[in-house]
């Protein structure tokens, strides 16, 4: 089967048009939809273990020990890690020991004996000794403190 | 009838560079393009799940006298190029690992200095183009011959099919002594943009004592002189080295090395710790993101070079500090699209007063992209409790998505052991499909959970262990399940040490250079 004139021209602009397209490397956007949620009760949990995980003390509420150490006078330094989950609101926090509080992630703020303070990146807040607060995480972020708290004796 | 036929031939060619036959088989440069995506579009066998598992190592090759090797590969019509810390740049076969030629064949490009992997011989990557009419390989490199003698960074073409010098640039990276005032600057690890009739070039320094002022070179990529008419330095005085490799897309893009250390006050100019779209024929800056200021300037470089996305929700240029926390910004305008994780800096950068910490950690490798998603090492949702946590992982970010589905998955790469420096290599993409090599000597794949089922489901924040995740977090937050991608074949590299360089995925083959001085070749059955 031979091509005409006409066929044949038609044919090598095509192949020049496929070959602009398949040899050029031109970039074409690639679709990467989001991925689809976690289903309601995905029980398929993945090997993957943080060395230091969290663990739950209170609904909304995680606690984790960064660091302890012996302190002056028989007392304990520990720091430790208090995760509240975004936008909840945890009564009755306690610590161990009179420590203060400082803000490491996210917003919100801390009631301490019936006074409120905002929290925000940087900020600070003092716990008395057998004292409890309440603590309020505000927006898509977790509110994490770091306290650095002095355990008695 | 002879008109036909070679119609006919045509069209069989056509069809078959249609399929993807032919522009898959290279990667011309750092990144395999030059907006350092380091992303294969074209498929293969490296991008179908079902038959990754089957990659084995083909060949490999050691040269003679190895060092190691700080740059990664590049390949063009069935050859392979590659640079080592010897001082001496190889063209192999890609089919067998046999040397074609090596450049120079006299006197090794060196340096006096040896004081940091990129100081060593040859760290950059090359970058192809036509010179003169000739197929060439461009890479920065020292050179011993040059007065005073001490290793100034130049660039090199040489032809591609036979190895000779087709041009050598004149000085770029200056080096004058060891002394507070000399110049000990390098081109170290930056990779050419080779972009229209220009090659870019960043600068950095030998090992800091101190810091050198960084600065951006362009050469004429016909003979190598220097375009005096592009001028880019990040400083008045020293600092914001280049350690990365220009991006380009309509204009050159650089991220920029720390200011303080050695600078008694900050510098009346200063554009360190930046990001930066620079005018691809003055180096004038169109546009600069700085979010850490002079005064946390604690040594977090933009050691991982600048990407430029085209996305679904604009053109977008994606990197991470040395800190851990990655940027997204808008090409055109260099508004900051995203920060990863996400705070009070995201609008108004870091403060002094808002606790952070920005030192000289090691989220320092480029990362890739593919479509809208953005797979680096970078630090994590819990970067500011758990600085190193992310060193050992990957993390996929969606980079047009709201934040609270910014990220995509995470996992934890395997052959990752301790914290040196450089636990996992650049990630390459091929439609899904990441390739990455470890501080162990493995190359691993994993698989986007588009393109085949991941292994499990773990928290968006690696703090926080699975089951609490699932039932924490209202609705709408962060803290969330993510995937955990399957891992697809996990290859001990034999006799391989550490795997500084990116993954080259050409056709059904890997190549991939490691830090004990060896390259290798992988292809599926």
């Amino acid at each position: 089967m031979s091509l005409t004139l006409r066929e044949s021209i038609g044919t090598i602009l095509l192949a020049l048009a496929c070959f602009q397209a398949g040899c050029q490397n031109k970039p074409e956007r690639e679709s990467t939809p989001l991925l689809a949620e976690a289903g309601s009760g995905e029980s398929n949990a993945s090997p993957a273990a943080s060395q230091n995980p969290y663990k739950e003390v209170a609904k909304n509420l995680l606690e984790r020990t960064v660091f302890e150490t012996a302190g002056p006078s028989g007392t304990q330094i520990e720091i430790r890690d208090v995760f509240v989950a975004p936008g909840t609101k945890v009564e009755n926090v306690s610590l161990p020991g009179p420590a203060v509080l400082r803000v490491v992630t996210g917003e919100g703020s801390a009631t301490i004996a019936g006074k409120s303070q905002e929290l925000g990146m940087g900020t600070a807040v003092t716990l008395p000794q057998d004292t409890s607060c309440a603590l309020e995480s505000r927006g898509i972020m977790p509110l994490v403190l770091r306290a650095h708290i002095v355990i008695p004796q | 009838m002879k008109f036909a036929a070679m119609a006919k031939a045509l069209a069989v060619l056509a069809a078959a560079c249609a399929a993807g036959g032919c522009a898959h088989r290279n990667w011309e440069t750092f990144r395999h393009d030059q907006e350092r995506s380091g992303n294969q579009k074209k498929g293969s066998a490296l991008s179908d799940p079902a038959k990754v598992g089957s990659l084995n190592v083909a060949w490999t090759f050691s040269p003679s006298g190895a060092q190691g090797f700080y740059s990664s590969p590049i390949v063009h019509d069935d050859k392979v190029y590659i640079g080592n810390g010897n001082g001496y740049f190889y063209a192999l076969d890609e089919k067998t690992g046999a040397v074609l030629w090596q450049y120079p064949t006299g006197t090794a490009l060196t340096s006096t200095f040896n004081c940091n992997p990129s100081s060593y011989g040859i760290a950059s990557a090359a970058g192809f183009a036509r010179v003169k009419g000739k197929e060439a390989v461009i890479f920065g490199a020292p050179d011993l011959s040059s007065a005073p003698h001490l290793g100034d960074g130049h660039l090199f073409a040489v032809d591609a099919e036979n190895g000779t010098l087709l041009w050598e640039s004149p000085t770029i990276a200056r080096v004058t002594g060891t002394g507070f005032n000399d110049f000990h600057e390098q081109i170290g690890y930056s990779a050419p943009l080779i972009l229209h009739d220009r090659v870019y070039i960043g600068v950095g320094d030998h090992c800091d004592n101190p810091i050198q002022n960084g600065r951006v070179v362009a050469v004429h990529l016909h003979d190598g002189s220097i375009d005096r008419g592009f001028n880019y330095s990040s400083t008045s005085t020293r600092g914001g080295g280049i350690w990365n490799s220009p991006a380009g897309w309509e204009d050159v893009f650089v991220t920029t090395g720390n200011t303080r250390n050695g600078n008694p006050s900050q510098p009346a100019v200063n554009h360190g710790l930046s990001m930066l779209r620079l005018d691809k024929d003055t180096g004038a800056i169109k546009w600069q993101h700085q979010p850490v200021p002079y005064d946390m300037d604690d040594d977090p470089d933009w050691s991982a070079g600048a990407v430029v996305m085209d996305t679904s929700c604009g053109r977008l240029v994606t990197s991470q500090q040395k800190d851990g926390w990655a940027w997204s910004s808008d090409a055109h305008t260099g508004g900051v699209k995203w920060a990863f994780p996400t705070g009070p800096w995201a609008t108004s950068g870091f403060h002094p007063v808002d606790g952070t910490v920005h030192g000289d950690t090691d989220y320092k490798r480029p990362g890739a992209s593919w479509g809208d998603v953005y797979v680096a090492v970078v630090g994590g949702l819990d970067t500011t409790t758990n600085l190193t946590a992310g060193y050992t992982q990957l993390h996929a970010l969606n980079v047009c998505a709201p934040e609270n589905r910014r990220v995509r998955w995470i996992k934890d790469v395997p052959h990752t052991s301790g914290f040196a420096g450089y636990p996992l290599g650049p990630p390459t993409v091929t439609r899904g499909i990441v390739y990455v090599g470890t501080v162990e000597g493995h190359l691993v794949v994993l698989a986007d959970p588009q393109v085949a089922p991941p292994a499990g489901w773990r928290c968006s924040d690696p703090s926080v262990a699975t089951p609490i995740c699932a039932i924490l977090g209202s609705l709408g937050s962060v803290i969330r399940l993510v995937p955990d991608p399957a891992v697809l074949n996990d290859i001990a590299l034999p006799g391989a040490t550490a795997i500084f360089g990116e993954p080259v995925l050409v056709g059904d083959h890997v190549i991939v250079a490691d830090q004990g001085g060896k390259v290798f070749m992988l292809k599926t059955n």
